[in-house]
């Protein structure tokens, strides 16, 4: 058996709702990975942290699919935020030492921020690419690293400034925080953000209309505003904070905006929806919603050929008054 | 887009002595012209020299002048509160621009220089005496609705589109470059050039060069100011004519005038003639249609936008009875 817990502390400033969904989000995983066999979310008795979880395990196979299941990564987008101060073990009844050797190469391996290969690694061409890492950022927080809950939050990732050369034909690893994981990647300076969210970080919500600024279906939040990520090189996004349609919901809680979007029918085909609902998002936060006809102009930058911009505006109008009660 | 290198530099002197040593490269800011023009073959370009980590993206307003780094983004100057008041044509001309997306990247020394709409530009399967010097200009017996009326040659007739460029040219801006040579800078009036047989060169700027900042001077005049932007939908689109004025008067009197026209001419158009053709008479229906009809006194209107020539009168009676209260 495995035994793999974390400790940890929230952040001061969280809602008792916020601090219910992230525990709920890791007994969740204790419910439906298979491989653990028992687990306990609760309060830690050690007066050093708050909260701790633990989730026994069933083997080093098991533990591979503990420590990659969606469910956990899941929990991870929703406790990581929120909480602060966490530390994290592994410990086994396996008397036999490699077995540790194996749990520490597992955790280092999957624990680690994910790097998205441009072509993938399996396939031979990669092998004559030039991977410069020299303008790369490394920013896996050491205390989140080791901690099972994977990614860290890439607060304080530096945007660096060093006048490295790419040459042409050659990739870059690119560091991104997507959506509150911390997401890395390796590609040609030619490859916009677009094409980075959608082909390597297989974040397929974001959608690619007419690939020249002019639809805005590829909407997404770079450090908190819309942007049209056709226009834009991942490269250039180096360190920043982006976050698409797959990154508003909290877990099965809708973000307001898209329960707006429902309620209102604001769509018929869906393809210019996700821009329109991240282009809303950011609408209502520069409050740019005062009337009808102020939303109309603030949103004229996606673009709807199913022409369901009465609905679209009845929407982002609705959930304006929602987001701002 | 075909693959190219990529810098990003740390300086203003660092992107420009990247830039002389690379063989063609440009400066990517915003990038969003400048993608759409490499996705379309309308530019090719090597190397990219990303500056967006430039320290040159502060707006300051002072007792005399307003200072725009060449890194603000579209939207940060928009909202300035400083330029809001002080200078509301250039906040117009940016709201007036593309789409709340576009002006969260786009820089204004990018602004500054983004190419032309002219579809046969655009396309680079088609002649394009700008693109392809020598190589024929379509447009002239063309589609040429959106071209210019004034300022043209039988070379070129491409409207330059920014918004803020005519803005800044009816406040006498100043282009400040830095560049291999050194440190300079240009009057807005003298920094885009009318195309002549060289329709390719654009503007004033050297190779190599990066736009730094632009100032504008601060006074009474630029606080009185406005942007009319015609268009053929409601937003969203480039200008089909559009001015930017700015009027002050005593009593009736106009005391001083700067005009600017966008989308009749070859470069943002300004006629001092016309400003002087106001200056000191009571602004008057009569005398602001007399101002229009020198104007476009020397317009060479073509097959589809000879409408421009009537359209470009009327934006300025508009503006003009708007700015000096007759309507």
């Amino acid at each position: 058996m495995i035994y793999h817990g974390s400790r940890f502390t929230f952040k001061p400033d969280i809602t008792p709702r916020k601090r219910t969904e992230a525990l709920e989000s890791l007994r969740e995983q204790g419910r439906v990975i298979p491989s653990v066999r028992f687990f306990a979310v609760g309060r830690d008795g050690s007066g050093e942290h708050e909260w701790g979880a633990i989730f026994v395990i069933d083997g080093l196979d098991g533990y591979r699919e503990y420590l990659t299941h969606p469910a956990r990564r899941r929990a991870d987008q929703i406790a990581l935020p929120l909480v602060e101060d966490v530390v994290s073990f592994a410990l086994t009844d396996d008397p036999d030492p490699e077995t540790a050797a194996k749990i520490a190469e597992l955790r280092q391996r999957l624990l680690e921020p994910p790097v998205e290969h441009d072509p993938p690694p399996e396939r031979p061409v990669h092998t004559r690419r030039t991977v410069l890492k020299a303008i790369a950022v490394t920013a896996a927080g050491t205390a989140a690293a080791g901690t099972g809950i994977a990614a860290a939050p890439a607060a304080a990732a530096p945007h660096t400034a060093a006048a490295q050369a790419v040459a042409a034909g050659a990739s870059v690893e690119v560091t991104m925080t997507v959506n509150e994981q911390l997401r890395k990647v390796v590609l040609e300076p030619r490859v916009t953000l677009l094409d980075a969210l959608r082909e390597r970080l297989s974040l397929t919500g974001t959608k690619k209309g007419c690939d020249r600024g002019e639809c805005g279906a590829c909407t997404v939040l770079v450090d908190g505003e819309r942007v049209k990520s056709c226009l834009t090189l991942a490269v250039m996004r180096q360190g920043a904070e982006v976050t698409t349609v797959e990154g508003l919901a909290r877990g099965e809680e809708l973000h307001p905006v898209q329960e707006a979007f429902i309620r209102h029918d604001a769509f018929q085909c869906g393809a210019c929806t996700p821009g329109q609902i991240i282009s809303a998002v950011a609408c209502i936060n520069e409050g740019h919603t005062s009337s009808e006809a102020e939303i109309r102009e603030w949103m004229s930058g996606n673009l709807c050929r199913c022409a369901a911009y009465r609905n679209i505006v009845a929407a982002v109008a609705d959930a304006a008054k929602e987001v701002q009660r | 887009m075909r693959a190219f290198g990529y810098t990003v530099a740390g300086s203003p002197v660092e992107a420009v002595r990247i830039a002389a040593r690379t063989a063609n490269s440009t400066f990517v800011a915003g990038g969003t012209d400048l993608l759409n023009l490499m996705r379309d073959g309308a530019e090719t370009h090597d190397h990219l020299i990303d500056v967006n980590q430039l320290d040159i993206g502060e707006v300051a307003v002072d007792r005399r002048r307003l200072r725009v780094g060449a890194l603000a983004r579209m939207r940060h100057v928009a909202e300035h509160p400083g330029v809001r008041r002080e200078f509301p044509v250039l906040s117009e001309a940016l709201l007036a621009s593309a789409s709340p997306q576009v002006r969260n990247m786009a820089s204004i020394g990018g602004n500054l220089l983004q190419r032309t709409r002219c579809g046969y530009f655009r396309d680079s399967a088609s002649p394009c005496n700008k693109r392809v010097p020598g190589s024929g200009c379509p447009a002239i017996t063309g589609h040429n609705r959106g071209h210019a009326i004034l300022g043209g040659s039988d070379h070129c007739i491409a409207t330059q589109p920014s918004d803020l460029a005519v803005a800044l040219t009816a406040l006498d801006a100043t282009v400040h470059l830095i560049g291999p040579g050194g440190a300079r800078a240009v009057p807005i009036a003298d920094f885009y050039l009318l195309p002549g047989s060289t329709p390719d060169r654009e503007t004033a700027m050297r190779p190599d060069e990066l736009i730094t900042w632009v100032d504008v001077p601060r006074t009474a005049l630029a606080g009185q100011s406005r942007y009319l932007k015609l268009r053929d939908r409601a937003t969203f689109e480039f200008a089909v004519v559009s001015v930017a004025a700015a009027l002050r008067t005593r009593g009736r009197v106009v005391q001083d005038v700067r005009l600017a026209f966008g989308g009749v001419g070859t470069r943002p158009w300004r006629d001092t003639r016309v400003e002087a053709a106001l200056r000191g008479l009571p602004l008057t229906g009569q005398a602001i249609a007399e101002a229009g009809r020198l104007l476009v006194r020397d317009a060479e209107p073509y097959e589809e936008n000879r409408f421009k020539v009537e359209l470009v009168q009327r934006a300025l009676v508009s503006i003009l009875s708007d700015l000096g209260g007759l309507r």
